[in-house]
């Protein structure tokens, strides 16, 4: 029998050679059946809803003026837009619902569910303060409105400004149930130096409360989770990702978290299995990363084989991203060219660009992987330097900034 | 509206989701003088989406169903791709629809052929999908000539417009000055008068200054009779180019067979009796109305008429000093006998006589001579 990289080897090797002939060509079908694209749920249902809305389509009305009854429906429009874009993920969702959104007149004031709809599709489409700013917006027409500090205090969180994350948590504490104030908190602590807290407190929520829906178990299994894995807790993260995912197998979150945990821990064969009731091409470019290097890992040329078409379906996705130069997926190129292309200066710069806009520990810790991996010392000196200040807690980090020998 | 069944896994757990693809066309266009061609790809999904391509509703786009959609498929592919050239519609149609499985899914391939005006700035507008996603995005390739350029549509960017046909100033020069090199080169009859004007020159110096080497005579002469034949045909060619002066091209055709013929005769029988370069400028003057015909066939671009028909003739001058430069040396190598140089212009006299004489009776009666031969 061949040695496993012997066949690694060859796999890469003649997928490479004969990627060029994979380069599509127009062609015409022998048969009339032939399946031409198999319809996502997604895009049936929000083809539905668009045949729905021209059938009812008021021809006599003046664009520039609605009256109430056409701004309501106008709302309900975008509502179920978003609804589909919330529950599938489809992009176009998210776009067709912006388009009702943009429809809204531009001398008529928008209400607090226009403001947060297009608070929710900025913020999709990674525009924070354009997001945030909707949200003020909101909060003026509706005070007490608990969505808007709810998407407050996450996109502050998303992008480290923690002591506004908290007032909005602090403030939610009043307008909604414990599990969800306690948890909003929870996650700010546990990134300002009290993580172990933060977890106690997540856990006693879990152990203690009778009344939690599935959501809520969801949310604060992965909190658990994500607090865990940050204190070394590998086995207890683990356990709760699970939990999580039992509850929400096919969040995106949940299922791109814990497989990149499972990774870390060389679990290969668990990452595939957790992949396989998805279909390939609806994974987001993250899943297919971590999915094709836990594909590549395997002693099965068949996954090998996966791994590299994996690759190079990545590769074609991201130069088709990059002509479209917006909405640029940095953190999902920095992951390929650092672990799948191998290009660590690619990676550099798009995880710094990334950063630049987002700072999850994800965020933090791809930027730390990607200078270690340029030797860039000063790099890491600014980060140990933030992470310190912040008093972020996260072993994986400890461990980057150890083996490279940072100091501040 | 409880909004947090719907908002909420969105804000607990981050955002992470760009599974699905995002919504993308792909334009590529050629414009080649008038015409235009190219094709247009717009994803299943996205046409699913625009004008509703599963009839049955099984959730699955059949190669019968997009078929059968073919013509609505075109006319929406049409009222929302406007191009225009001077601002008159460019008139286009759609070939046969194909199919190119992509990376973000299975496109329908619209191939696009065309005719827009010769001349006048192009616009390409695009209106594709974006009202139904704010988010679709129009990748458009555009070749024009040479020059590539790439454009994104969006809902903000409807519109481009083409920079105008404008090769930079030099590259411009360029293609005139090639234009007037190869013409002199490829016409044979005006490389024949030019062989006809020097040849007695050369080989009609004495013996005695062929074995002293003695040149500065025969310079001066083909110097004299070059800047004459230059001068004359660059006079008509501006009279005629900017339309000044005009002759039927019939007649300018066959004036200069004529002087072909003409200067032909004159190598075996001196008919010009040493007044060279006089008469290189009286057909000079014929050859430059044969030269402005050929620039008016090239349509030079009015705003770049002059440096056009400047570069044009330059080009025609130094294709002439090129020949210059190959036929006396030549001639010269076939050294002082006089046996060889009577032989040589009894040879040449007769062949460009003769070939003058054809082009006459081609050009002026309009007989096919040389088609026999």
């Amino acid at each position: 029998m061949l040695p496993i990289r012997l066949v690694k080897f060859f796999t890469t090797f003649s997928i490479s050679m004969l990627s060029p002939l994979l380069t599509a060509q127009p062609f015409v079908p022998t048969s009339e059946d032939f399946v031409v694209e198999t319809l996502s749920s997604s895009i049936v249902t929000l083809s539905q809803e668009l045949a729905h809305n021209r059938a009812n389509a008021d021809s006599s009305r003046d664009a520039n003026r609605l009256n109430q009854t056409q701004l309501a429906s106008l709302e309900q429009q975008a509502l179920a837009a978003y609804r589909i874009a919330a529950n599938t993920q489809e992009q176009r969702a998210y776009g067709h619902t912006l388009t009702i959104l943009q429809r809204w007149p531009a001398d008529q004031e928008k209400t607090a569910t226009i403001h947060i709809l297009l608070a929710a599709v900025l913020q999709h489409e990674h525009q924070f303060s354009e997001a945030l700013s909707h949200l003020d917006a909101a909060l003026v027409e509706a005070p007490l409105n608990a969505q808007a500090w709810l998407m407050q205090a996450q996109i502050n969180l998303v992008i480290a400004n923690y002591d506004a994350a908290r007032e909005s948590c602090n403030t939610l504490s009043n307008l909604v149930q414990p599990a969800v104030s306690i948890n909003c908190l929870a996650q700010v602590d546990a990134l300002t130096g009290n993580a172990r807290r933060s977890l106690e407190l997540v856990e006693i929520l879990l152990n203690e409360n009778r009344d939690l829906s599935r959501q809520d178990y969801a949310e604060l299994f992965t909190s658990a989770a994500g607090f865990s894995q940050r204190l070394g807790q590998t086995e207890d993260a683990i356990r709760y990702y699970y939990a999580a995912w039992q509850v929400a197998p096919d969040h995106p979150y949940v299922l791109v978290n814990f497989a990149q945990l499972l990774l870390e821990q060389a679990r290969y064969e668990d990452v595939i299995t957790l992949f396989s009731p998805h279909d390939e091409q609806a994974l987001s470019d993250e899943q297919k990363i971590i999915l094709a290097r836990a594909l590549s890992m395997s002693e099965k040329t068949q996954d090998i084989e996966q791994a590299e078409l994996l690759k190079i379906n990545l590769a074609k996705s991201f130069e088709e991203a990059f002509k479209r130069q917006e909405a640029l997926p940095n953190k999902a190129y920095a992951q390929f060219t650092l672990y799948l292309s191998k290009e660590p200066a690619k990676a550099l710069s798009a995880a710094r660009a990334n950063w630049a806009l987002q700072k999850e520990p994800s965020d933090t810790l791809l930027l730390a992987l990607a200078a270690q991996a340029n030797d860039a010392q000063s790099v890491l000196s600014v980060l140990k330097r933030w992470v310190d200040s912040q008093r972020t807690e996260d072993v994986r980090l400890d461990q980057v900034f150890a083996r490279s020998e940072v100091v501040q | 509206m409880n909004l947090r069944a719907y908002l909420l896994a969105a804000l607990i757990m981050p955002i992470q989701c760009f599974g699905h693809s995002l919504s993308d066309s792909y334009l590529e266009l050629n414009f080649n003088d008038q015409d235009v061609s190219g094709h247009l790809q717009i994803a299943i999904q996205d046409l699913e989406l625009a004008i509703g391509l599963d009839s049955n509703a099984d959730a699955q786009v059949s190669w019968r169903e997009l078929q059968s959609k073919e013509e609505k498929l075109h006319a929406y592919a049409k009222s929302n791709l406007l191009l225009k050239r001077a601002d008159i519609a460019c008139t286009y149609n759609f070939g046969t629809t194909m199919l190119n499985d992509l990376n973000a899914g299975m496109f329908a391939y619209l191939p696009i052929t065309g005719q827009c005006a010769s001349t006048g700035v192009t616009t390409v507008q695009y209106d594709l999908l974006f009202n139904i996603d704010a988010s679709h995005r129009g990748i458009a390739t555009v070749y024009e000539g040479d020059r590539l350029h790439s454009y994104l549509f969006s809902p903000q960017q409807r519109s481009v417009t083409l920079a105008q046909r404008s090769a930079s100033l030099f590259s411009h020069i360029k293609n005139f000055v090639v234009e007037g090199i190869w013409h002199i080169w490829i016409g044979l009859d005006h490389i024949l008068f030019l062989v006809a004007l020097l040849l007695p020159i050369v080989l009609g110096r004495k013996e005695t200054q062929s074995l002293n080497r003695d040149y500065s005579g025969m310079l001066t002469e083909i110097l004299k009779v070059v800047t004459a034949f230059t001068a004359a045909h660059s006079i008509t060619l501006i009279l005629a180019s900017l339309n000044i002066v005009s002759l039927p091209s019939r007649l300018v055709e066959s004036l200069i067979a004529l002087s072909v013929a003409i200067s032909g005769l004159n190598i075996i029988v001196p008919l010009f009796r040493g007044r060279h370069w006089q008469i290189a400028f009286g057909f000079g003057l014929i050859h430059g109305f044969g030269f402005a015909g050929v620039l008016s066939d090239l349509s030079l671009p009015a705003a770049q008429y002059i440096s056009g028909l400047i570069s044009f003739n330059i080009g025609v001058e130094l294709g002439q000093l090129l020949i210059v430069l190959v036929l006396v040396p030549l001639l010269l190598a076939l050294g002082a006998p006089k046996s060889i140089r009577l032989a040589t212009r009894a040879f040449a006299g007769v062949s460009i006589t003769v070939f003058g004489a054809i082009w006459v009776a081609e050009r002026y009666w309009g007989l096919s001579i040389t088609a026999f031969v």
